[in-house]
């Protein structure tokens, strides 16, 4: 087969908190299936790639004020061997929400993908962008492993309202490696919303920059590790606009072998006075090998600002536990319904039916086989 | 009218005294095997610990400088005279200590202390012990408050049983030259079942022009035992570099107690790489309560080691950083046994472009189930020239863990500032309330003459930004 893996000349690294597996950075043959739901008819949706891309990113994106979080080599290699992703526009002075969803299905013809985003807002237009990636379903869908890596770069121009959902459901074994990098400017709100359900080694990378006044950005963070999963989750709010405001909030559930750790970065800038960051992880464990590493950063040079930070590790809340089951649920059912509700508060914010009841349907599917 | 004062006019009056110079032996700068042998010769030591610095002194050479934390680039250890023994011996009584030594002690309130109510003092000039002394009924009780100098030939056993077992010299760079240079500082060993009712107190001085301090602070509380000790540091301010490497160990037995205070007050041209570590068997407590002023840079974080079932740590810490000065500090606790628990409470202060930096590790081994602990971080910003960091790390290996973490950055509000004036009180007080209330929480857990010592160096310290 002309897909079996064939080693790419970028290096693995070593990761300190995340044992990187020998196959990683593949040869890419084709693109992964996708399937491309475009609603409203005032933007432009064309492949990323040519000078005109560059351009916009040359122009609009400032690349080098990022943190390299996954690494040079990771980031050598999406930029080096990308086949796949868009250039996502609003048309200037559009009044409606231009809502694109796009799903991607990995398979055993197409197991690797390697793709960039560019996600651009035009000032004072709504966007809402969904990037769905799942396995295909079928009998041959887990033979080999899966393997993603990519950017996505958002440009939230002035007044502008973004919306970005991430949906991460690949098989068990997989590999799932991504990095948002965003840039909301003055007045402009950026939501994302990020779920990781499936693969065996993830390492997701939010990074963004608060540049205008009044910017707004909030991030939710859904995950549940199981087995042998590594989780590296890494947000970052940078703030440099005055006024402006960030959350951060990472729920997750922890059970089998599984490890994970958090990194939350609330970085407020010389300039950023008055500006609110919040940020707050809640983790539920649920086995008595699991790992769960936490590591939250306040880093400040501004001191007329609010910054906070709010962990809690622990058993699920044994009150609840213990009124539900008074109720008559057993303790696997009562425990079932805690997590749930903890993650149904992010669920709803989501605004897509269908994708809230297939995320509800997964983790109903995950907490059955998740729990013993 | 408010007082104005900026912060580097003001006279830090008896921190600052300098004595002349006037030793009996200078080790010659730079650090060779030759000089340790000195070193060791001098103190006329067993063979095994002129061994064990000679090892310290291979493996100090073979380690890189650590460039995680603070910049040391500026940092010449190859020019810090590492032994400076000053002219005088041993004394029991206060009237033969030399006039000129005693002065200083005398300007920094040790005698004051003494007479009130300390229960012995051991104060380090320069490198080595010149003053010590101790209550007659500690004696009787069979508790050991000496010299670490003298213990190492007096109470060989004790010594060698524990002796940088706790900070090896293969943990970093500056473990490492500690065992290779280390000198003076304090031994305390408390029997089985002895509450030590008094705090003991050590006074720690750096006066010799580039010399290094590494003294080794060595405390043993036997089973059901109890002791508070406590550690202050001031040294004078001095143009040329200035390194200190002290190591503390503390061993606390099962069921015994042990409270360790610290307030570190450096002259700002110090290096402070101090490594300080406690381990806790079963039902133990060790309680930190840690002050960093001073120095230009710090790198300090007390580690607690709950090995022991149901063994408990508290953690207290203040830190001030100021003009020209990067304070990285924290704590690290170990939960390796069950049931163990572990609080920390840490709060910085930072103003004229100081960098107060909180670096913390909470581990949770995996066979540590039934661990509570809660981490609170709470960082003031006086100015926008500051900075204020705050990395804490957690680190959990079971499920059966209770852990909370909460940080916060920010200034004194507007609003508070504007409540307190409408009832009449000036803007400058009202800021110099809010901040002796930000640190109240520390000042209580201070003895008394430190709780004051605290207070006018914040008091000192805002003089400068407020007015």
């Amino acid at each position: 087969m002309d897909h079996m893996k064939t080693q790419t000349p970028y290096k693995v690294p070593n990761w300190k908190r995340l044992t990187l597996p020998e196959s990683l950075f593949p040869v890419v043959s084709a693109s992964v299936l996708e399937t491309v739901q475009p609603k409203g008819a005032h933007h432009t949706l064309m492949p990323y790639h040519g000078d005109e891309v560059r351009q916009l990113i040359e122009t609009g994106f400032k690349t080098d004020a990022f943190s390299k979080h996954l690494g040079g080599d990771f980031l050598r290699y999406i930029d080096g061997e990308s086949k796949q992703g868009h250039v996502i526009k609003t048309h200037a002075h559009t009044p409606d929400v231009q809502k694109i969803k796009i799903e991607y299905q990995l398979n055993d013809q197409t197991p690797y993908q390697v793709e960039n985003h560019l996600i651009i807002a035009e000032a004072g237009t709504k966007l809402e962008v969904v990037l769905d990636y799942s396995v295909l379903n079928g009998t041959e869908a887990t033979k080999l492993e899966k393997h993603h890596y990519g950017t996505t770069r958002v440009i939230a121009k002035r007044g502008s309202q973004v919306r970005l959902v991430k949906v991460q459901r690949l098989s068990d074994e997989d590999h799932y490696f991504d990095q948002v990098l965003c840039q909301v400017e003055e007045g402009a709100n950026l939501e994302l919303i990020d779920v990781q359900f499936g693969s065996r080694n993830k390492a997701i990378a939010y990074e963004t920059h608060l540049l205008g006044r009044h910017a707004n950005a909030t991030l939710h963070s859904l995950y549940f590790g199981e087995e042998h999963a590594q989780l590296d989750l890494s947000f970052t709010m940078k703030h440099f606009g005055a006024q402006s405001t960030s959350t951060i909030l990472s729920k997750g559930a922890l059970s089998g072998n599984s490890k994970k750790t958090f990194r939350g970065n609330l970085i407020f800038e010389t300039g950023a006075a008055q500006s609110v960051g919040r940020e707050k992880e809640v983790v539920v464990l649920l086995d008595e090998r699991v790992k769960s590493d936490s590591i939250p950063a306040l880093l400040c040079s501004e001191d007329d600002v609010i910054g906070e930070h709010a962990a809690s590790v622990g058993q699920l809340d044994g009150e609840k536990v213990f009124y539900l089951m008074s109720r008559g649920l057993s303790f696997m059912e009562a425990k079932k319904l805690v997590i749930k509700a903890a993650f149904e508060e992010v669920l709803m914010t989501l605004g897509d039916e269908t994708l809230k009841a297939s995320l509800e349907e997964a983790l109903d599917w995950r907490l059955s086989h998740g729990i013993q | 009218m408010a007082q104005k004062t900026h912060i580097e006019e003001v006279n830090r009056g008896i921190y600052d005294v300098i004595n002349p110079e006037n030793h009996r032996f200078v080790a010659d700068k730079g650090l060779t095997e030759d000089i340790i042998r000195e070193i060791s010769r001098e103190k006329n030591e067993p063979e095994w610990m002129l061994e064990f610095r000679l090892k310290s002194l291979e493996i100090y050479k073979s380690k890189p400088i650590p460039t995680w934390g603070a910049d040391l680039s500026d940092l010449d250890v190859e020019n810090i005279v590492h032994y400076v023994k000053p002219n005088t011996d041993m004394k029991h009584s206060w009237d033969e200590v030399p006039e000129e030594i005693k002065q200083t002690f005398e300007r920094l309130g040790i005698p004051e202390a003494e007479r009130k109510s300390l229960a012995g003092v051991g104060a380090q000039y320069d490198s080595e012990v010149v003053y010590h002394s101790m209550q007659e009924d500690l004696i009787k009780q069979g508790v050991i408050y000496t010299d670490m100098d003298s213990a190492v030939k007096q109470h060989e056993d004790i010594v060698r049983k524990y002796f940088m077992t706790l900070i090896t010299n293969r943990d970093h760079k500056f473990s490492a030259l500690h065992g290779a240079v280390w000198s003076g500082g304090s031994f305390v060993y408390v029997p089985e079942g002895v509450q030590v009712e008094l705090p003991l107190q050590s006074y720690f001085r750096l006066n010799a022009k580039g010399a290094g301090q590494f003294e080794h602070t060595l405390i043993v509380v036997e089973k059901g035992a109890s002791l508070h000790f406590i550690e202050g540091c001031s040294a004078p301010k001095y143009s040329v570099q200035n390194l200190h490497a002290g190591a503390v160990e503390l061993f606390v037995k099962e069921e015994a107690k042990l409270r360790y205070s610290t307030i570190e007050n450096w002259s700002r041209n110090m290096y402070n790489l101090n490594t300080k570590r406690s381990v806790v068997d079963k039902n133990g407590r060790i309680e930190w309560v840690s002050g960093s002023f001073g120095s230009r840079v710090s790198m300090l974080y007390p580690m607690s080691i709950l090995r022991g079932e149901g063994a408990s740590s508290e953690f207290t810490g203040i830190t001030f950083a100021a003009k020209g000065q990067y304070l990285d500090t924290g704590t690290k606790v170990v939960h390796s046994a069950p049931n163990t628990s572990s609080i920390v409470n840490s709060k910085s202060i930072s103003k004229d472009g100081g960098h107060a930096f909180y670096r913390g590790l909470l581990r949770v081994t995996p066979n540590a189930v039934g661990v509570k602990s809660t981490v609170n971080c709470e960082s003031l910003m006086l100015d926008n020239r500051s900075k204020s960091d705050t990395l804490p790390i957690i680190e959990i290996g079971n499920d059966q863990v209770d852990i909370g973490h909460e940080a916060k950055i920010g200034r004194i509000s507007d609003e508070t500032i504007f409540y307190l004036m409408s009832r009449g009180i000036s803007e400058a007080e009202a800021k110099a309330m809010i901040v002796r209330g930000f640190v109240e929480p520390i000042t209580k857990e201070l003895p008394l003459e430190y709780a004051v010592e605290l207070n006018n160096l914040i008091t000192l310290e805002l003089e400068g930004t407020i007015g």
